[in-house]
């Protein structure tokens, strides 16, 4: 009798036990199906070369320090990597984003889609670079044993809020002991470049109907924004926009309601 | 200025004299006058002077719609001998972007089209897609077109809310503030957890890692940290600055920003349960900078949420409210956040002084930026303060008319133009009134205006049709010296003085009888003095204080010859190239194509169209 209980207890340990054990089993299922910290987990046992083939072109990207420098060119230099329409300033030749040559006329808006303009100048600037890193990404691929299989290579830069979003439209795939496909990667640089750009429409268009803006009272509006204002000697107006967190500068040049020494002459 | 003296000898043998035999008489003319003939050059006849130029459609360097030498226009585009704003291929309009829901205004067709926007040949408020309402993105508002609007809030992943029926800007961001704030709660991850923003924000299909049968819901004005919602965001002692937000926050742990700092209120249940408006919170209305213990932190006061650095910690957290007035600016004095003030680098509002040129500094988020008017004296710096809280602004000079002026009361209409009334020699007559209030005039410049409106506010309208007295600048403009338009514009202050000689009938002696103050070399000041009102001419400082001495040329003529001379000299541009007044780093160009390189080249200094001064006065 004696026996038998004891015997009746273990098993009674056994079923807790496995009672127990299955518990555990499933809540680690839960945890790893349902949550999203156990998803990510899964996704990067499962797929780690994904992960890795997406850091290593995003970490490239984002860490560029040439591809930082092209950028702050381009908005040094009024948004254009080659300017030809220029004010020479400080070192830096500044694109005219509106501009007369006449005295007593409000300019002519010369980029008039200025966001898209500065995309474009930037894809330009950085394309070499992403290039390289594509290359880079392929070497290191090919390194490690894998095959690669690659078309479509092409990119497009968007300038949005808080960022620069790089979309590399590169359709990847890579095969080792099992095949995976990139269909592309989109990297985010982080930026204030969109919100320069679309601070300086305001400031051309005011240019474009007065001939002037107000720098404090955009100021006033965006306190995260610099903005500065030097007229020259010949009626050219530098702007430049600082983002007071971040540094960065967007500079740009605007020739409007230009007065002459004097009562002026010819043009 | 130039100024030559003639003499005009005429020597009269009277008939009727000669057969008296002994009576004779010689009349010396002596004569001071202009290099050039006066009034012969207005804004019209400076305007033609203009080398024939056409409109090109876009020029070689990528210019659109400039007004160039045939030479510098893209054959592949149109183009026409006339000015760009007659053409009908240059016409301005709007470029509309349909991506950023952006309007572009003074926008040539071509260039629009080239760029894939839409163009319309009017101004955006004729355009229907260039309307604009009030978007509400949050917590925020902006004041722009509808697409744009779609734009902005899809980056934020919310519901475009767009209303036209707000008319302006105002009262646009008055509805982002009456927008209802909350806690939002609901269920991730098995866990109650809360997220605080506006109605609108809470909505299952924006909240990332949403349990799938979770409900959510927003309570309005009640702060995540309620302990009846019982979700997992505790109260900390951290604190937040908030990018649309000037006060520091309390932060809980989940992220969220809470009520305004308040040190004393940490422990309070109450602080973490219910929105507490900013009005209700700590010093309300207070400048609370540098406080260690309350963050409701005022922007029109001068401060602004920032991280604490250097001595001053506050009690909790890492932020502050940092003081953003700025203090012992370049003038020496203190200003408040959003105050400007104007710097006139040759000391004061009205001076001319060569190479002159006024600022506008502005005291914004602790910093003393410095705005340059433009430069010439095209435009001037005025500044008035109310309630202590001084307000600077560039304005245009509006000098260019002030010659045509013959009238004191059309002269001296300052809805107009800005000039003075001033007497001058002319004809020979030399009015000793005027020529003191000339003086005072100049006395005053010099004075720092202990003077100021003297001349010009006490001429009467009964001088109106005396031609002794001229309209000119009240802050004369600059010229460029090196450019012969600058000599044409300082021939119009050339002046003539005749003065008559009466010789005895006996004897090589004469005596002069009329006008004998015109040869005096003291007068040549005098007469310095209208070329100085008229822009950079004359005898004058610059800006740094150097004068230049060879600004006039006096011709003295004897009768009838009246031999012009003209020995116009450039001054030797002088100063130093220091960039007097301007508190800010970007006004000397190493390029030399920005900012001013020196008093001569881009400042127009040392005496522009300055001629030699000859005054020895010959008879």
């Amino acid at each position: 009798m004696r026996n038998k209980k004891t015997f009746g207890d273990k098993r009674g340990q056994v079923t807790i036990f496995i009672i127990l054990a299955i518990v555990i089993v499933a809540a680690i299922v839960l945890f790893f199906t349902l949550t999203d910290s156990g998803k990510k987990i899964t996704k990067n046992l499962i797929s780690g070369s994904e992960i890795d083939v997406r850091q290593e072109l995003s970490s490239c990207i984002s860490d560029n320090d040439k591809i930082k420098e092209s950028i702050n060119k381009v908005l040094l230099q009024g948004g254009t990597l080659e300017p030809k329409f220029y004010y020479a300033y400080q070192g830096n030749n500044i694109e005219y984003l509106c501009h007369t040559s006449s005295y007593y006329q409000t300019c002519y808006m010369q980029k008039p889609l200025v966001v898209n303009y500065v995309e474009d100048e930037m894809q330009k600037a950085i394309e070499p670079e992403i290039k390289g890193c594509v290359q880079a990404l392929q070497a290191s691929l090919t390194s490690k044993g894998y095959s690669l299989s690659n078309r479509n290579y092409n990119i497009d830069v968007n300038l949005v809020s808080e960022n620069i979003k790089v979309d590399v439209d590169y359709d990847l795939t890579i095969t080792k002991e099992s095949s995976q496909r990139f269909e592309g990667f989109e990297v985010k640089i982080p930026s204030k470049s969109y919100e320069l750009v679309s601070l300086s429409t305001s400031i051309l268009n005011y240019e474009a109907r007065y001939g002037d803006s107000d720098p404090l009272q955009y100021m006033i509006l965006y306190p995260g924004t610099k903005v500065e204002k030097y007229k020259q000697g010949e009626g050219s107006t530098i702007y430049i926009l600082t983002d007071r967190k971040t540094d960065e500068k967007f500079q740009f040049a605007v020739r409007s309601l230009a007065w002459p020494p004097g009562y002026g002459v010819a043009e | 200025m130039k100024k030559e003296m003639k003499i005009k000898k005429r020597n009269l043998i009277l008939i009727v004299l000669a057969l008296f035999f002994s009576l004779a008489l010689m009349i010396n003319f002596g004569f001071v006058s202009a290099q050039t003939a006066t009034g012969s050059t207005g804004i019209g006849s400076a305007a033609s002077v203009s080398s024939v130029s056409y409109c090109c459609e876009r020029t070689t360097d990528g210019a659109f719609c400039q007004n160039a030498p045939l030479s510098q226009c893209d054959s592949s585009y149109k183009s026409t001998p006339t000015a760009c704003e007659s053409t009908s291929f240059c016409q301005k309009g709007t470029c509309y972007d349909s991506d950023e829901g952006l309007c572009m205004e003074n926008v040539p067709e071509e260039a629009c089209k080239q760029a894939n926007g839409q163009w319309s040949g009017g101004a955006p408020d004729e355009i229907p897609q260039c309307s604009l309402g009030c978007c509400v993105i949050g917590q925020e508002a902006a004041f722009t077109t509808l697409q744009r609007c779609k734009k902005l809030t899809a980056d934020f992943g919310l519901i475009t809310d767009w209303r036209n029926d707000i008319g302006d800007e105002v009262s646009c961001i008055a509805l982002a503030t009456a927008e209802e704030v909350g806690a939002c709660v609901y269920e991730s991850e098995f866990v109650t957890t809360c997220k605080f923003g506006t109605r609108s924000e809470c909505d299952s299909s924006k909240i990332n890692g949403l349990t799938n049968s979770s409900s959510v819901t927003f309570y309005d004005n009640y702060l995540c940290t309620n302990p009846e919602f019982n979700t997992n965001c505790e109260k900390t002692t951290q604190t937040i600055c908030l990018d649309d937000k000037q006060a520091v926050y309390f932060v809980d742990s989940c992220g969220n920003p809470a009520n305004i700092y308040d040190a004393s209120r940490i422990n309070d249940e109450q602080y973490w349960t219910d929105v507490i408006p900013r009005e209700d919170a700590c010093n309300a209305g207070g400048e609370n900078a540098n406080s260690i213990s309350c963050g409701n932190c005022n922007y029109l006061e001068g401060s602004f949420c920032g991280e604490a650095s250097g001595s001053v910690k506050p009690a909790y957290g890492n932020n502050i409210c940092q003081d953003i007035n700025c203090y012992d600016t370049s003038n020496g004095k203190d200003y408040k956040n959003g105050e400007s003030w104007c710097y006139w680098d040759a000391g004061k509002e009205d001076s001319d002084a060569v190479g002159s040129r006024a600022f506008r500094h502005v005291c914004f988020m602790g910093e003393e930026t410095v705005e340059p008017c433009a430069d010439y004296r095209q435009e001037t710096c005025v500044q008035d303060d109310i309630d202590e809280f001084s307000q600077a602004g560039c304005v245009v000079n509006r000098w260019q008319d002030c010659i045509l002026q013959n009238k004191s009361s059309d002269c001296l209409n300052t809805d107009q133009r800005d000039c003075q009334w001033l007497p001058v020699l002319t004809n020979g007559k030399v009015d000793s009134k005027g020529l003191l209030q000339q003086g005072l005039s100049s006395i005053n410049s010099v004075a720092g205006g202990l003077l100021g409106g003297l001349i010009g506010s006490k001429t009467k309208d009964n001088e109106n049709a005396d031609g002794n007295w001229r309209c000119v600048p009240t802050i004369a403009p600059g010229l460029q010296f090196w450019d012969a338009t600058a000599s044409d514009q300082c021939n119009l202050a050339s002046q003539s003085c005749l003065v008559k000689y009466e010789k005895k009938l006996v004897g090589k002696s004469r005596k002069c009888v009329e006008n004998c103050d015109c040869l005096d070399s003291l007068k040549e000041t005098e007469f310095n003095l209208m070329c100085t009102n008229y822009g950079d001419c004359g005898n004058d400082k610059n800006y740094v204080g150097k004068y230049t001495a060879e600004g006039i040329e006096v011709s003295v003529n004897k009768v009838g010859k009246e031999e012009a001379q003209s020995q116009r000299k450039p001054a030797e541009p002088g100063g130093s190239q220091t960039f007097g007044g301007s508190g800010g780093s970007e006004f000397s160009t190493p390029d030399g194509q920005g900012g001013r390189t020196s008093a001569s080249s881009g400042g127009n200094s040392g005496g522009a169209g300055t001629q030699g001064t000859q005054p020895a006065p010959s008879g």
